[in-house]
C-alpha cells in the first residue's frame, strides 16, 4: 500500500513540473507573441489593447497559476489561428491519434510476442538461422516510418488499390470505414516497432534459457514447450513490461509523423501546422496531452510491474 | 578483450556501406552530375535511365545528384548533433560517474526525465520555441541526446571507478581529471563508440524525420527527409522519386546499425 501512495505521489509531482516546464518553455519564446498575432505593422495602441485582452500584462506566476486552474479544467485557451477554443479543435482530434495509438499497440503485441518466441525457441543462438533473422529485424529496423507509409501507400494503395490513399472517413460518419483506412497508419507504426520488440522479447527470453531453474525443469522432465511456456516466458515477460511503456511513448511519436503521411487529421497533423503557423495555446495543449498520455502510461506499467514481480515493491533489486 | 584478429563481419560490412555513402556525399560537396537545384521543365519526371541514376523530379531537378546533396546535409546534421550530444554526454558521464553525490542525482534524475519522452516530441518543443532551420534542429537533438550518452558513460565509469589500476594511480597522486580522462575513458571507449554509432543513427532518422515534417531544413537546400515528402505527391506518377532518398536513408541507418552491433559484439 505505501508503495502505491509513493508512486501516486511522484506521479502528481512530476504532472505538475511538466506542466510548470510546458508553460514556461513557451514564455521564453524571442519575439512578441502578441506582434506574432497582429503583424508588425500594428499601433501601440492595439498591442496594449491585445495585451490587456489576453491579460499579457498580468505578472507571469500569476497567469501560469490562472493557466494551470483552467487546464485542469481542460481549458486551454484560445486558438491564435482558428479563433476557436483549443479544448473544442482537439475534441474530435484526440480520438482519432488515441485510436491509432491503441490499434497500433494492439498490432505490435500481436506481431511480436508470436515473432519473439518463435526467435528465442530458436535451437542455436549465434548460428545461421539466428544470424539470418538477426539482419532481416536489423534491415527492418532501419526504415523510418514515413517511408515505409510512403512504401505502404505506393505499393498497397495505388498498385493494388486495397485502400483509397488520403481518403481519410471521420469516425463519426462511418465507423468500420475510419478503422479500415486507420488499419494501414496503424500497421505502418506497428512494423517498424515490432522490430525492436521481437529482438527485446528474443534477448530477454534467451537470457531467462540459460537460468538455474530452466535446468531444472528440464531434468524433471518438463518438454521445451512447457518449459517455454510455463517457466521461461513468465520471467522473460517482466523486462517486456517495462518496455511497453517506452514504446507507448514511440508510439506516440510515430503517430506524429505516419498521421501525416496518410493525411489522418489527428492531433499530430494538428501539431505540426500549429507549430510552422505558430499557434502557440494549441501547441502547448497538444504537447501537454501527449506527454500526460506518456507518464499516466508509464505509471500504470510501473503498477503492472509491480504485480508481475513482487520483488520491486519490497525493494529488492 | 581482443581474442581474434579477424574483423567482425558486421563491422566490415557496416563500414563498407558507411564508407561508400560518405564517399558519396563528401564528392557531392565539389561534384555532382547535374546541377542540384537547376531546374528544367523538359526533363520532367524521367525514370530512372544511365542519364538520369534515380530518375528526375517535379522540376525536372537529377535525383541522383540531390540525394547526393541531401547525404551531405543528413550526414552533416547527425555528426554534428552526436558530437554535441557525445562530448557533452561523456563528460557528464565521467564527472558524474567519478564523483556520485548530490550534483550525480540531480543530473541523473533530469537525464530520467528527458529520456522518458521521445526525441521527436522534444525536438517539436524546442523548434516551436525556436523557429525551424538546420541550426535549430542541431542545437536541439543535440541536446536531447545529451542524457544517452551521459548514462552509458556514467555506468561504465562507476565500473571502472573502483579497479585496483584506478585505484593505484590514485593513490600515486594522479589528479581526478587525469584518471577519467586517461586512465578510465580508454577503457570504456569501446562501450562509447557503439553507443556513438547508434546515436548516429537516432539523429539521422529525426533530422528526416522533421524535415519530411517541413521543419529541418528549408527549402530549396536537398535533405532526403523534405525530398521524401515532396516525392509523396507524385507517388502515382513518379514513384521512382520516392526510391531514391528513402532507399538511401535505409542504407545509411543499415550501415550504422551493422557497425554498432559488430563493434558491441567484437569488444566483448
Amino acid at each position: 500500500m505505501k508503495f502505491y501512495l509513493k508512486k501516486i505521489f511522484t506521479l502528481i509531482i512530476t504532472l505538475f513540473i511538466i506542466s510548470g516546464i510546458t508553460f514556461f518553455v513557451f514564455e521564453i519564446i524571442p519575439g512578441d507573441r502578441v506582434l506574432n498575432v497582429l503583424g508588425t505593422d500594428a499601433t501601440p495602441e492595439m498591442v496594449e489593447a491585445m495585451r490587456e485582452e489576453l491579460g499579457l500584462n498580468r505578472p507571469v506566476t500569476v497567469r501560469y497559476a490562472d493557466w494551470l486552474k483552467d487546464a485542469v479544467k481542460g481549458d486551454f485557451g484560445t486558438s491564435y489561428n482558428y479563433s476557436v477554443e483549443v479544448s473544442s479543435l482537439l475534441k474530435d482530434k484526440l480520438p482519432v491519434t488515441l485510436t491509432l495509438a491503441a490499434m497500433s499497440l494492439i498490432l505490435i503485441i500481436f506481431i511480436s510476442f508470436p515473432l519473439g518466441i518463435l526467435w528465442a525457441s530458436v535451437k542455436k543462438p549465434g548460428g545461421r538461422k539466428d544470424t539470418i533473422v538477426g539482419i532481416l529485424s536489423q534491415i527492418i529496423m532501419s526504415i523510418p516510418s514515413f517511408f515505409l507509409g510512403i512504401i505502404i501507400i505506393w505499393v498497397l494503395g495505388i498498385i493494388l488499390k486495397v485502400f483509397a490513399p488520403g481518403g481519410y472517413i471521420s469516425y463519426s460518419k462511418d465507423m468500420t470505414g475510419f478503422i479500415k483506412y486507420m488499419f494501414f497508419p496503424a500497421v505502418t507504426i506497428a512494423i517498424s516497432k515490432s522490430a525492436q520488440v521481437v529482438r527485446f522479447l528474443r534477448n530477454s527470453l534467451i537470457k531467462e534459457k540459460k537460468a538455474d531453474y530452466v535446468r531444472t525443469a528440464y531434468s524433471k522432465g518438463a518438454t521445451p514447450k512447457k518449459v517455454m511456456y510455463g517457466h521461461v516466458l513468465r520471467n522473460g515477460m517482466i523486462p517486456v513490461v517495462t518496455f511497453l511503456g517506452t514504446i507507448v511513448a514511440d508510439v506516440m511519436a510515430g503517430s506524429i509523423v505516419v498521421e501525416q503521411v496518410y493525411s489522418v487529421p489527428g492531433i499530430g497533423r494538428l501539431l505540426i501546422t500549429s507549430i510552422s503557423t505558430r499557434d502557440f495555446p494549441v501547441v502547448q495543449a497538444i504537447i501537454l496531452y501527449i506527454v500526460f498520455i506518456i507518464i499516466i502510461v508509464n505509471f500504470v506499467v510501473d503498477m503492472l510491474y509491480q504485480l508481475l514481480d513482487p520483488r520491486i515493491s519490497q525493494g529488492h533489486r | 578483450m581482443r581474442k581474434n584478429k579477424k574483423i567482425d563481419s558486421f563491422i566490415l560490412a557496416g563500414g563498407l556501406i558507411i564508407v561508400i555513402l560518405m564517399l558519396l556525399s563528401l564528392i557531392g560537396f565539389f561534384y555532382t552530375p547535374y546541377e542540384p537545384n537547376k531546374m528544367d521543365a523538359a526533363s520532367k519526371f524521367l525514370a530512372p535511365s544511365l542519364k538520369h541514376f534515380m530518375g528526375t523530379d517535379h522540376f525536372g531537378r537529377d535525383i541522383f545528384s540531390r540525394v547526393m546533396k541531401g547525404l551531405g546535409t543528413t550526414a552533416t546534421v547527425g555528426l554534428s548533433i552526436v558530437v554535441i550530444s557525445g562530448t557533452a554526454g561523456a563528460i557528464l558521464g565521467l564527472l558524474t560517474g567519478y564523483f556520485g553525490g548530490i550534483a550525480d542525482e540531480i543530473i541523473m534524475r533530469i537525464c530520467d526525465m528527458i529520456n522518458g519522452f521521445p526525441s521527436i516530441l522534444l525536438a517539436l518543443v524546442f523548434i516551436s520555441v525556436l523557429g525551424s532551420g538546420i541550426t535549430n534542429v542541431i542545437l536541439a537533438l543535440g541536446i536531447i541526446y545529451i542524457p544517452s550518452f551521459t548514462r552509458i558513460v556514467r555506468s561504465e565509469t562507476i565500473k571502472y571507478r573502483n579497479y585496483d589500476f584506478v585505484k593505484s594511480a590514485r593513490l600515486m597522486g594522479v589528479g581526478s581529471i587525469r584518471i577519467m580522462f586517461v586512465h578510465i575513458f580508454p577503457n570504456i571507449f569501446s562501450t562509447f563508440l557503439a553507443s556513438v554509432t547508434v546515436g548516429i543513427n537516432n539523429a539521422i532518422l529525426a533530422e528526416a524525420g522533421m524535415s519530411y515534417l517541413g521543419i529541418g531544413v528549408n527549402p530549396p537546400a536537398a535533405s532526403l527527409g523534405s525530398m521524401l515528402s515532396d516525392a509523396q505527391a507524385y507517388l502515382q506518377s513518379a514513384p521512382w522519386y520516392a526510391l531514391g532518398p528513402g532507399l538511401t536513408i535505409i542504407l545509411m541507418i543499415l550501415g550504422f546499425s551493422l557497425l554498432s552491433e559488430g563493434i558491441r559484439r567484437s569488444s566483448c
